[in-house]
């Protein structure tokens, strides 16, 4: 809550000089491209999200099952990664659009407002996705013949009846979709596509003003609490809906079916495969630059996302515990505003902590005399990632936490099991699981960060993260594929991880629905 | 609608589900499969709704042909209406929004007005403005009833329609859809596993059990001539006695005689006694034992033993309340009775 304040304060506080610069030269491109990606990435990921999850959840085509799974691969590819292979193929100068050219046959340029957007639904589709499919999965082909038994053909009973009972569930991947598109720093980045978060970073590092930074934040701020507002709503309303006994059968496409199998191929290649081979074939060329400077950017993320993990999942154990011991509205209302750090965009995250710790220090220091550099010390870091990725490790440990009913603690309390032999026999056992999931997702998340890292790290720890940004900055897409490598491979551990449990949730119907 | 099923077999994933089915639905009656559960009568009521494709036979309604092998009429093309036995009301529309939920083409006041009348007629005009989860489970059957009927479909198949239903509204409400299906003319085929249900609901009623249809016949005829032994056993109860059989159709047993109007060879035979089929007297020769009673209000079932060692049912007005090891005197009530050949 703190940066969010911070930047609240301190935006309205900025010089007026500083404002009219913004207003003239920055602000307005930022905020129209801001507002058209919001736009576009929003749709695109809704439909393409919704039609693939309607798709697997209730129709047969070959492949189904395979490719069912197979299309939440794109999860694993950050946004700039995909960004990366996509400009270093498609960019004007690449041997694709050249030898097209040569062909007399023109190719629309990648770095474009298309192409960001394409890109990024192409990475982004899977939230939507992942929610859609066990919404739709769960309805079942009945509501479908529900329609159809009134007179309405497939396609129009699905406009009618399951798409409006998905429609909670659509709604919320697509909020979240949007949040991950407001932060998103990496991919807007490698296309040169000035948003509200590059901003942020170019007031900082380009004009060297944080106060013009802190202003940008504050108007991204505004969007935030937007879709916050939004979030906060749809949250009541989300519910498996369960119309009747869901057959175990799904509607045969006849002739149509190797085309649903050919769509879905056609997402995964764009959004998986042909990026990976890319980065792939890249590594491969570029196999003999790899070197001491690049095993340490790996040591860096690797450590960086090990202690971040660790004490992220602390303070989520922390938290879990205190909601489920103390039960009242102002220990809930705590618990949701510290979860609330993972709306916030890192780079204004980076801005909101960074100001008041430099100047605290710069209090301490004046007042004492003792000199601190926490305001670039890995300890902010740590903190930032901890704020931001706290609801990641928070929601699976919390419905674990839930599932451990207090009837299980009585039982052991009479057994003469209690405190912390109570936590270390019977809970930990119960939330190993868990623990893992959440532990697994922090890491991942924290390999795959860019702007926080970016903004605050302390000098010579770059990470792997980093080194994609510098290296797509001077237009190095190619080398650029071996640490993007790294990070997808990292990032496919919890997707393989994440839907083998979603499934398993799903037909087994013991899991809670995700919050 | 006229519907034909002429020697329809369906399944899933090749084992068929229904074999050979056959039967006739004149237009304007009330028809009912019956059977026991996973005996294929929900299968039958998907194919014919066409959400099952058939393997061999055809399926026809006034004529036309709907399903054979190779020839498919979408659901929505066949003008067929269901209640699903789940009921499967759209939970994000009102019960008006469900009711007017089939009628999607008219014209908006047209659409609401059809769909308050049909309100109207299941008697949840004041529900109109509820959801579904704030109606009771009698209300929620009657709102699937109104969406299916909303649209005027000259078929209308009914899937278990009164299961969740306590057995007292289950009356009701079976002689209220009796009557709005007879104002309206509809033809209607509903498939249950309670004979209680088929007897108060429909004119004609086929008993299946493993995907086969065993008879197809008037509620009187399969309970007092049904076809086989596994009729006589699902439906309502009774005892096998054992009797002879001789070349003029009487039939003799420890209880007395009786004329079996069923053809058959002579020799032994099991003869089917339904509990009103025996009945109690003094004066008759023919003494039996009580084993046990079961009161029932009105009445009381006995469970006689013969002297013979077979075991007879009598229902009896509950006012003769003999006790259980009492030795009375009983005889048949009836002149006509069904045999089934040994073995």
């Amino acid at each position: 809550m703190l940066p969010l304040g911070v930047v609240a304060v301190c935006a309205v506080g900025v010089e007026r000089a500083v404002w009219a610069h913004l207003a003239e030269h920055v602000l307005p491109q930022a905020l129209v491209n801001t507002a058209w990606l919001l736009l576009g990435v929003g749709l695109g990921t809704a439909v393409l999200g919704t039609l693939l999850a309607a798709l697997v959840a209730l129709c047969e085509f070959p492949g189904r099952r395979w490719l069912s799974w197979a299309l939440l691969l794109p999860l694993a590819m950050p946004t700039y990664v995909l960004a990366v292979a996509a400009v270093g193929l498609l960019d004007y100068a690449a041997p694709l659009p050249s030898a097209l050219r040569a062909l007399g046959v023109g190719f629309p340029d990648i770095r474009s407002r298309g192409g960001v957007i394409l890109v990024m639904t192409l990475a982004l589709y899977p939230y939507v996705y992942l929610v859609a499919r066990p919404a739709f999965a769960s309805q079942g082909l009945r509501v479908l013949e529900v329609g159809r038994a009134l007179g309405m053909g497939p396609f129009r009973a699905f406009l009618r009846a399951s798409l409006p009972l998905a429609r909670p569930w659509i709604a919320g991947g697509t909020l979240l979709v949007l949040m991950e598109t407001l932060a998103d720093f990496g991919a807007v980045a490698a296309f040169n596509y000035d948003t509200l978060t590059t901003a942020i970073y170019k007031a900082w590092f380009g004009l060297f003003s944080l106060d013009a930074a802190l202003s940008v934040a504050g108007v991204l701020i505004l969007l935030v609490l937007v879709l916050l507002t939004a979030e906060s709503k749809l949250r009541a309303h989300r519910e498996y809906t369960a119309l009747g006994v869901a057959l175990p059968r799904r509607l045969p496409l006849g002739r149509w079916r190797w085309l649903a199998t050919a769509a879905c191929l056609l997402v995964l290649a764009l959004g998986f495969v042909l990026p990976l081979v890319q980065l792939l074939q890249w590594s491969w060329t570029h196999r003999h630059d790899i070197g001491m400077h690049d095993l340490r950017l790996a040591v860096h993320s690797v450590s960086l996302g090990l202690v971040a993990a660790t004490m992220t999942i602390t303070a989520a154990v922390l938290l879990a515990y205190a909601v489920r011991h103390q039960a009242d509205r102002f220990t809930q209302v705590c618990a949701r505003l510290a979860t609330l750090g993972y709306a916030l965009p890192g780079a204004l995250l980076a801005v909101g902590l960074y100001v008041p710790l430099a100047r605290g220090t710069a209090f301490i220091s004046d007042t004492w005399g003792i000199a601190t550099t926490v305001q670039t010390s890995l300890l902010l870091l740590v903190l930032a990632y901890g704020v931001r990725f706290l609801a990641v490790a928070h929601t699976p440990l919390a419905a674990a936490l839930l599932r451990i009913r207090p009837s299980l603690d009585e039982a052991a309390r009479l057994h003469g099991v209690r405190g912390i032999s109570l936590i270390w026999k019977v809970h930990l056992p119960l939330l190993r699981g868990s623990l893992a999931t959440a532990m697994l997702l922090v890491f991942v998340d924290v390999m795959k960060e860019m702007p926080i890292t970016l903004m605050t790290r302390p000098f010579g720890w770059d990470t792997l993260a980093i080194r994609v940004f510098e290296l797509t900055q001077e237009g190095e897409w190619a080398r650029a594929a071996w640490p993007s490598l790294t990070i997808v491979l990292a990032g496919l551990l919890p997707v393989l991880w994440l839907d083998r449990g979603i499934d398993a949730g799903i037909s087994g119907r013991r899991r809670a629905p995700a919050a | 609608m006229h519907l034909q099923l002429e020697s329809v077999s369906a399944g899933y994933a090749g084992a068929d589900v229904i074999r050979e089915l056959s039967f006739e639905l004149p237009r304007g009656s009330i028809g009912c499969l019956l059977g026991p559960s996973g005996s294929g009568k929900t299968t039958a009521l998907r194919a014919i709704a066409g959400f099952e494709p058939v393997r061999s036979g055809r399926i026809l309604g006034d004529g036309r042909l709907l399903s054979a092998p190779g020839w498919h009429v979408p659901p929505e093309a066949r003008a067929i209406g269901m209640v699903f036995q789940d009921l499967a009301l759209l939970p994000h529309l009102d019960t008006l929004a469900n009711v007017a939920f089939g009628l999607q083409r008219w014209p908006r006041r047209k659409r609401l007005a059809r769909a308050l009348a049909l309100l109207e007629l299941v008697g949840l005009r004041d529900h109109a403005r509820a959801y579904p989860h704030e109606l009771s489970g009698g209300q929620q059957q009657r709102v699937a009833l109104a969406r299916a009927l909303a649209p005027q479909p000259p078929l209308l198949l009914l899937d278990e329609p009164f299961s969740s239903l306590d057995a007292e509204l289950r009356e009701r409400l079976g002689q209220e859809l009796r009557r709005i299906l007879q104002q309206r003319g509809t033809t209607a085929l509903l498939v249950t596993h309670s004979q209680q249900e088929a007897f108060a609901m429909a004119d004609v009623i086929g008993v299946i059990e493993r995907g086969r249809l065993r008879q197809w016949d008037s509620a009187y005829t399969l309970y007092h001539r049904p076809a086989d032994r596994f009729v006589a056993d699902f439906v309502g109860e009774g005892a096998l006695v054992p009797g002879e059989r001789d070349e003029t159709g009487v039939v003799r047993m420890e209880l007395g005689r009786a004329r079996c109007p069923t053809p058959g060879r002579p020799g032994a035979v099991q003869v089917l006694l339904r509990p009103g089929d025996v009945t109690h007297d003094e004066k008759s020769p023919v003494r039996a034992t009580i084993v046990h009673k079961a009161f029932r209000g009105a009445e009381t079932l006995y469970t006689l033993r013969l002297g013979g060692g077979s075991t007879v049912l009598a229902l009896l007005p509950s006012h003769l309340d003999f006790r259980v090891g009492e030795t009375v005197g009983i005889r048949l009530a009836v002149t006509e009775v069904t045999a089934f050949e040994n073995g």
